[in-house]
């Protein structure tokens, strides 16, 4: 095994945890989540040499990761999804403890869904999510803000109906 | 932060979102990788056998058709370009950062806060104009000079004499906060982009007039770091439309719309020359007809900057130590020459067979440097 090979396995073992985390986090979804970062990993490492020379692996699988995430939310969308697939496996052990926030960021669009994920789960800056995206800090902003509003309405609707069963 | 903002940090922490990779996650991954190069490199050959298919019908199909049109240009071989860097051009102690970039006939225009500065590359002369914020875009052609920034919620075109670099006139329109300005020129015409929460506007400005002279809203969300470029007798701006990259091609006179092309969805730079249009994003370099707006990936740099010149596509790869610029043919993305700079480049911008990058060095100041072609 060379050094090239060496240093990404190097990575993959040290990083891999996190990039699932991250990855589970972006797309809402642990299979989901599993697949990005295979793909992402994989489009990494054939090139190793030039995104080690860069200085930011991680940076860039994380980008390669959401960037996977728009393609699929793309292709779904292109697909006309008529209703909710149900979950093969029962995962009612890993539900997070805030079901509704969690199932509502699940509806946002891929963009906005980052951007909140980079602002909230890795504190990112504008200007550091500017950067992992590739958008200007400006673009990060109102995508936060039109994110943020989407869920702020959603919460408000649902409690609403919630509201309306219990009066 | 408000509620809402503390139950997503929560809800993005929990710890039961957790995924336990596979214990074979690493020989999966190896494997891919593996299949991954296997298809890359039988790409390649297929790429290869076909750019050479093409070169014996480029030469034989001339002859064939007894044309008598003129001689055809020479084929780019690879690898034959030599530049070097020329000089490195000290920027004063108090810019701190360079927010924008723009060469015109040797003049080169460096945009930082505060403050517009002026080297001319042959002598180093350099002069400071102050400036009532920072910009964020600058064009520049030999007799103009167009400066874009955002005082407040006011965005501003500054129009100033690429001679004496005094202001001729400011454009002012209100615009949303954090909205993004970029600006293009050619001759006496200047193109501003504004993208903001409001969504994305072109407008073509003529200098010397207060008013612009055509304006367009362009389909989609604001999007890319470089989402502007002038080429021939169309303007082309990048988008965000159905989350989907989206390139559109507008008449650079009248700003109707011509045509609109599909890009990687995270396609962030935009720059034309030869009549091609390149693009760079997180895929790697597309290089796209600008007529059809079709085309396909060229180059899989991991890109930093992107410019345009002298029949050359400029890709920037940098970390903090060291950058690259790297040469390449924008049509088929062969790479032609490679310049490796200690230091992290900002901006790259080409001006005829030269190309300029700001760089930023750890413990030094900024400076301009001029990479030149060893054999020009």
């Amino acid at each position: 095994m060379n050094a090239q090979n060496e240093s990404f396995d190097a990575f993959v073992r040290a990083r891999l945890p996190a990039l699932l985390r991250f990855a589970h986090a972006v797309c809402g979804d642990p299979d989901t989540a599993a697949d990005l970062v295979q793909d992402a990993l994989e489009r990494t490492g054939v090139r190793w040499h030039t995104i080690e020379r860069g200085g930011d692996p991680e940076a860039y699988v994380k980008r390669a990761i959401i960037n996977g995430r728009t393609s699929r939310w793309r292709k779904l969308r292109r697909e006309s999804l008529v209703d909710i697939v149900p979950e093969t496996r029962e995962r009612s052990e890993q539900k997070p403890h805030d079901d509704e926030l969690w199932r509502l960021l699940k509806t946002l669009p891929a963009r906005q869904r980052a951007v909140l994920v980079l602002r909230y789960y890795e504190d990112m800056s504008e200007e550091q999510i500017a950067q992992t995206l590739g958008c200007a800090p400006g673009t990060v902003k109102s995508q936060a803000s039109k994110g943020l509003a989407k869920l702020r309405a959603a919460l408000a609707d649902s409690d609403g109906a919630e509201a309306s069963w219990t009066t | 932060m408000d509620d809402l903002e503390q139950r997503l940090r929560a809800s993005l922490s929990d710890e039961r979102l957790e995924v336990l990779p596979r214990d074979d996650a690493l020989e999966l991954i190896r494997a891919g990788v593996r299949r991954r190069r296997r298809a890359r490199v039988t790409a390649t050959s297929a790429g290869v056998f076909a750019a050479a298919l093409s070169a014996v019908v480029a030469l034989v199909l001339p002859s064939v058709l007894s044309r008598t049109s003129g001689p055809p240009a020479p084929p780019v071989t690879s690898l034959t370009k030599q530049f070097r860097i020329a000089k490195t051009l000290a920027l004063p102690n108090t810019v701190k950062s360079v927010a924008a970039l723009a060469v015109s006939r040797g003049t080169i225009w460096v945009g930082s806060t505060g403050a517009l500065i002026r080297i001319n590359s042959v002598t180093a002369a350099l002069h400071a104009f102050p400036l009532g914020g920072t910009p964020q875009s600058i064009a520049a052609t030999p007799s103009h000079l167009w400066v874009a920034m955002q005082v407040g919620s006011t965005c501003m075109l500054q129009e100033r004499n690429a001679v004496t670099g005094l202001v001729v006139m400011n454009h002012s329109a209100p615009c949303a906060p954090a909205a993004q300005l970029t600006v293009t020129a050619n001759g006496v015409d200047a193109w501003l982009l504004t993208a903001d929460a409001n969504g994305v506007q072109l407008a073509r400005y003529f200098a010397g007039q207060n008013r612009p002279a055509a304006t367009a809203l362009i389909e989609g969300a604001p999007w890319g770091l470089h989402p502007l470029a002038i080429g021939g007798n169309d303007v082309f701006v990048l988008s965000w439309n159905n989350n989907a990259g989206l390139v559109t091609r507008l008449s650079a006179f009248t700003l109707e719309t011509e045509g609109t092309g599909q890009l990687p969805s995270d396609t962030s730079r935009l720059a034309y020359g030869t009549s091609r249009l390149v693009t760079a994003g997180l895929d790697g370099e597309y290089s796209l007809d600008a007529q059809t707006l079709t085309g396909g990936r060229v180059a899989n740099d991991v890109t930093y900057d992107l410019t345009t010149g002298n029949s050359l596509m400029w890709t920037v790869t940098r970390n903090d130590a060291t950058s690259a610029l790297v040469a390449h043919d924008p049509v088929t993305g062969a790479q032609l020459a490679d310049v490796v700079v200690d230091g992290a480049v900002d901006h790259a911008v080409a001006d005829g067979t030269q190309l300029f990058a700001t760089l930023q060095r750890p413990h030094a100041v900024h400076a301009v440097i001029d990479v030149t072609p060893s054999d020009g």
